[in-house]
């Protein structure tokens, strides 16, 4: 755990400097982290525009918008300007391949900063959360309403001095009223159209989503997505649990590529900590977070083809998911919740057999999506249900803040395992699809050719699987063996410390992303020093998805909208998280 | 655009493929040949079926597996209900020293400490309860242990028809003889004796770096282990330096 | 719509009151009467037609259950209905938030008796890990439940198990006796005032773990009702 002085490495600081003298300053950023700026409030929107337009920045997707409490951070911690309040801007530039952290203060008397939406829409979802969960006033945000809890909740809930457990009644008018639902009572048009409400208790919804929509006939003329109706609290609940406990909540985020979430959030404390994880565990988790991905891109898939009406093809792909389980579950002891990454490391070695076991699965995981292949993908009622529906540009994929297969199926080939390469993954030869279309049909096909890109990294994986131990030999991250707790006095204290105090992870921030099966995962860490998270803010793939659907059906009929949702992906559990 | 990308393009349907018909007929050729293949050694399991028996392994093609009768063979990792191990001499290993406690992150295990009456054992649980409807199955208590005195089994079947019964107390935790007997579900996820190769090889010094903090601390560390006695506003131990 | 005692019909397997002393003997009636009940507590176990109300993992793993490798129709349970007007066994599979509730009570509502209740899961009974600002600490609060299963997800052979258990339990007759026990905890529609709010809402938990990182102290704990009085009152 060597420590390097954090520095500034911001690339345009000179341009920021000329034209924001004082108002926008580089920040020293820690081990591992992204660039950071700082802005004035007063002239955050500028920054923002700068930011997006300029030669020298071009920062074009907003990832993430993380709010933080600031108010009980350590003495020596204390913001020295007295705010208590920061919201984090998390920025990529597709073309400069480069991350960006802008942050803007406020005070807790008046915590109100210049909406973003018109600068990157992707933010009016994001702004929605953090006035949800942490009470920070967006000036002219065109629909600041509570987006995760519900209407009858009161406060907010991250603020540090909110109880996690103190809950309120959430009655049937809190949720069931929608502008839109309100708005057909008063309008003229209100014998032209009706509105449908969709979900959040509907088989294509996928149990928790929630849409309604206003229809003229069957053509949708205004939609309206809720979502947090799976809102389980998983960022306060990590602000009590130490770092290693985190991971079992991970698993639960993204529920279909539970080893993704987990390999992501190691990945970043051990960025925190400065830990090197050993060749093998780096080698597993690259193997097992591809099996992941295949396994999300088959419910992905099945689970669509069901809502589109081709109910045969959730068989035969369920069989492939159902195959690859067994492996997750000789590896971690769970199908699905794995708990699988440990910080430092794994929490078990692969069992013995596990290169041929694996070898085995590829060839039967392969032969039924060729199948689902040859049944789906060149058939004529697929593609007229598929081709030209759900339309995303490019340009509007990157203004909504897509990323994963859904900006790719949309012709930018943005994907963070060859743009910023971890564990090891640039040694690796494959390829990333993109198709130019943004319809529904492109994220279909785009995610079949991944699952087979997928298996190729598999199989160099497995063809070059080093020996060795799959843990850091650092007993202040990882347990120490066991022989040697029961045996020896040092082990047991390692033990000790790590069980009752957790990981001592120095004070910091930081933002690791993961390519998730969805998009870009990033985990937002916040650290006071202590063994447990100060903060930690996910950026889930499927949020801006979300955000985007209400958009995109809008002239499309319902049941395109299906198929829409369907090949989104959304998966409620990061959603709401 | 960048080399890696490869741009996929839609599949341009034959006219054949596009009048369709003969789509249907292969569409449907090759969903019937996967009910073929499963239909026969459905019959043949039926067939077994109507003896009251199950087909052996070898002869059917079809995956599903008929529980209750039959039990897909999980590894030995596999995370389900807890035991408490015991001692040689029939007492149990547990010390109750709340680490598994302190790990668990659904906060389901409730231990109370009792005096041991052998002195070398020290402290012993009076009440060991975890709340099978809370847990998790994420094993961190047996990651958590320094006893090796909770493992977990591969036991998965645990329904119940009313909260209480399923919390599990000492008697119910405590292993018997039947979860590792033939047709018992057997060991599942148990500790991790991962040794470091480098220790086994010997090369293994405990080093300076890691283990500088703590050896000022050690005998502070050893005296606040928790024991009824102990001081209720004890001193958070100092962190280590960075 | 929230009142289904309106909606109840008689269900099979109640137990008749005796007709008191001296009164003459119903033997026979009882035996006809008991076989019919036979009949139909027969019928119902072996044609539960389930909705699935899957909000999060579990709802993963029951798909799991009806795919190939387990394979539902092995029990007759493989209708799985969307509506609930069709359905008669509810699996909730998956965390139940307070923004869910009124959600889940009202397709509990909508249900045509006599209906019965899985709870999938441990965020479905009792809030698993989650013990946190929008999570319902178990649906019991809001629905009775019949069957908890364990596991977080459980496997599909024990959401089998569950279903194995509560055909028997149907097949006994007492599952109708275990809900008119069970008192509903109703959910506020509209403004009624006679409908009180329910317990749940009124986010008395106990506090999740003590903040700072330490050691336990044995002394406190013994007299804290909160932690001694098992995980029952811990809510």
């Amino acid at each position: 755990m060597s420590t390097d002085a954090p520095v500034s490495t911001v690339s345009f600081a000179p341009v920021l400097e000329r034209k924001f003298a004082g108002r926008a300053r580089p920040e020293a950023s820690g081990r591992g982290d992204v660039p950071t700026i700082s802005v004035d409030p007063a002239s955050l929107h500028d920054v923002a525009l700068f930011l997006r337009d300029d030669p020298s920045t071009r920062f074009d997707l907003l990832l993430d918008v993380a709010s933080i409490d600031r108010s009980k951070l350590p003495a020596e911690q204390l913001p020295r300007d007295g705010k208590r309040f920061q919201a984090s801007y998390i920025l990529y530039s597709t073309r400069r391949n480069e991350h960006l952290r802008v942050k803007a203060a406020v005070p807790e008397a008046r915590p109100s900063l210049p909406s973003l939406v018109d600068v990157w829409p992707a933010a009016n979802w994001f702004e929605r959360e953090a006035w949800d969960l942490m009470g920070i006033d967006f000036e002219n945000h065109p629909n600041q309403k509570r987006l995760l809890t519900h209407n009858g909740f009161v406060g907010h809930a991250l603020r540090k001095d909110y109880e996690a457990g103190q809950r309120w009644l959430c009655t049937e008018e809190d949720i069931l009223q929608t502008d839109l639902a309100s708005k057909t009572e008063t309008a003229e048009d209100a014998f032209e159209t009706m509105t449908l409400n969709f979900g959040p208790s509907h088989p294509a919804t996928h149990g928790t989503l929630r849409a309604v929509f206003r229809l003229d006939g069957e053509t949708i003329v205004a939609a309206e997505g809720e979502c947090g109706y799976l809102h389980r609290c998983f960022e306060k609940m990590s602000e009590s649990h130490t770092y290693s406990q985190v991971i079992p909540y991970t698993d639960r985020l993204n529920y279909c590529s539970p080893m993704i979430n987990g390999n992501g959030y190691a990945r970043a404390v051990e960025q925190m900590l400065g830990v090197e994880i050993p060749p093998r565990a780096r080698a597993v988790r690259v193997i097992l977070s591809e099996f992941s991905r295949i396994m999300d891109h088959l419910v992905c898939i099945a689970a669509n083809l069901v809502d589109i009406g081709a109910l045969t093809n959730f068989w035969f792909l369920f069989q492939a998911r159902e195959e690859i389980y067994g492996l997750l579950e000789a590896c971690c002891g769970a199908r699905l919740t794995s708990s699988y990454a440990r910080i430092g490391g794994l929490s078990n070695d692969v069992p013995e057999n596990f290169v041929e076991w694996s070898r085995r699965l590829l060839v039967e995981v392969k032969k039924q999506v060729d199948e689902v292949d040859r049944l789906v993908s060149r058939n004529g009622i697929a593609m007229k249900r598929l081709r030209g529906t759900g339309l995303v540009t490019k340009e509007n994929a990157i203004a909504w803040g897509f990323t994963g297969p859904c900006l790719r199926a949309s012709g930018v080939p943005y994907d963070l395992r060859k743009d910023k390469p971890y564990d090891g993954y640039e040694t690796y030869d494959f390829d990333i699809p993109v198709m130019n279309d943004g319809d529904n049909y492109s994220r279909y096909y785009v995610r079949m050719e991944e699952m087979r890109q997928s298996a190729r990294i598999i199989e160099q994986g497995l063809s070059r699987l080093p020996s060795g131990p799959v843990n850091s030999d650092d007993y202040r991250v990882v347990l120490p063996p066991k022989e040697m707790v029961y045996n020896e006095m040092e082990g047991l204290i390692y033990h000790f410390k790590l069980v009752f105090e957790g990981i001592q992870v120095p004070a910091g921030e930081i933002y690791s992303s993961t390519e998730g099966a969805n998009g870009e995962l990033g985990y937002s860490i916040v650290s006071d020093g202590s063994g447990r998270p100060y903060r930690i803010k996910v950026r889930p793939p499927c949020f801006p998805l979300f955000a985007a659907f209400e958009k995109m059906v809008v002239g499309g009929m319902v049941s395109d909208a299906v198929a829409t949702l369907g090949l989104l992906n959304i998966i409620a559990g990061e959603l709401d998280r | 655009m960048p080399a890696k990308a490869v741009t996929l393009t839609v599949p341009e349907l034959t006219f054949w493929e596009r009048i369709y018909l003969v789509e249907v007929a292969k569409g449907l050729f090759r969903t019937m040949s996967h009910l073929l293949r499963n239909l026969l050694p459905t019959l043949k399991t039926d067939a077994y079926a109507l003896f009251g028996k199950l087909p052996p392994a070898g002869e059917r093609s079809i995956p599903t597996i008929y529980y209750p009768e039959e039990k897909r063979n999980y590894s030995n990792r596999f995370r389900g209900r807890h035991i408490l191990k015991k001692r040689a001499d029939d007492t149990l290993r547990c010390v109750a020293c709340y680490m598994c406690q302190t790990a668990c992150p659904a906060d389901c295990i409730d231990i109370v400490a009792g005096e041991h009456p052998v002195l070398a054992y020290e402290k012993y649980p009076v009440k060991f309860e975890i709340d099978l409807l809370r847990c998790v199955m994420c094993g961190f208590c047996v990651d958590a242990c320094p006893k090796d005195a909770i493992w977990m089994t591969r036991d998965y079947e645990l329904s119940f028809f009313d909260r209480k019964s399923a919390v599990y107390g000492i008697p119910e935790l405590t292993e018997k003889p039947g979860d590792t007997a033939e047709g018992g579900p057997g060991y599942g996820y148990r500790p991790y004796y991962g040794a470091s190769p480098m220790r086994k090889a010997g090369e293994f010094q405990p080093s300076g770096l890691a283990l500088m903090p703590f050896l000022d601390l050690r005998n502070k560390a050893i005296n606040r282990m928790p024991a009824p006695a102990a001081p209720p506003a004890a001193p958070p131990a100092a962190k280590p330096a960075a | 719509m929230s009142d289904s005692k309106s909606a109840r019909l008689p269900v099979a397997g109640q137990v008749v009151p005796p007709l008191g002393p001296g009164m003459p003997s119903t033997a026979g009636a009882d035996f006809l009467t008991t076989k019919l009940d036979w009949l139909v507590q027969w019928a119902h176990s072996n044609s539960l037609w389930p909705i699935p109300f899957g909000t999060a993992c579990c709802a993963i793993e029951f798909m799991s259950v009806v795919s190939s490798h387990y394979d539902l129709s092995r029990f007759g349970a493989e209708v799985v209905r969307f509506s609930p007007r069709q359905a008669d066994l509810m699996i909730v599979a998956g965390t139940i938030t307070d923004k869910q509730a009124p959600v889940l009570r009202k397709i509990y509502d909508q249900m045509m008796e006599p209906k019965w209740v899985i709870s999938m899961g441990v965020c479905a009974c009792t809030g698993g890990f989650y013990r946190a600002y929008h999570v319902v600490q178990g649906i019991d609060e809001i629905v009775p439940v019949d069957v908890y299963v364990a596991g977080c997800p459980p496997t599909p052979e024990n959401l089998m198990l569950g279903i194995i258990q509560l055909q028997k339990k149907i097949q006994s007759g007492e599952l109708a006796r275990h809900r008119e026990a069970k008192t509903l905890v109703p959910i506020r529609v509209g403004e009624d005032p006679r409908i009180s709010i329910p317990a749940y809402s009124t986010g008395v938990m106990a506090p999740h773990r003590p903040g700072p990182p330490g050691f336990p102290e044995i002394p406190e704990r013994a007299e804290d009702p909160v932690a001694t009085g098992g995980p029952e009152k811990r809510r």
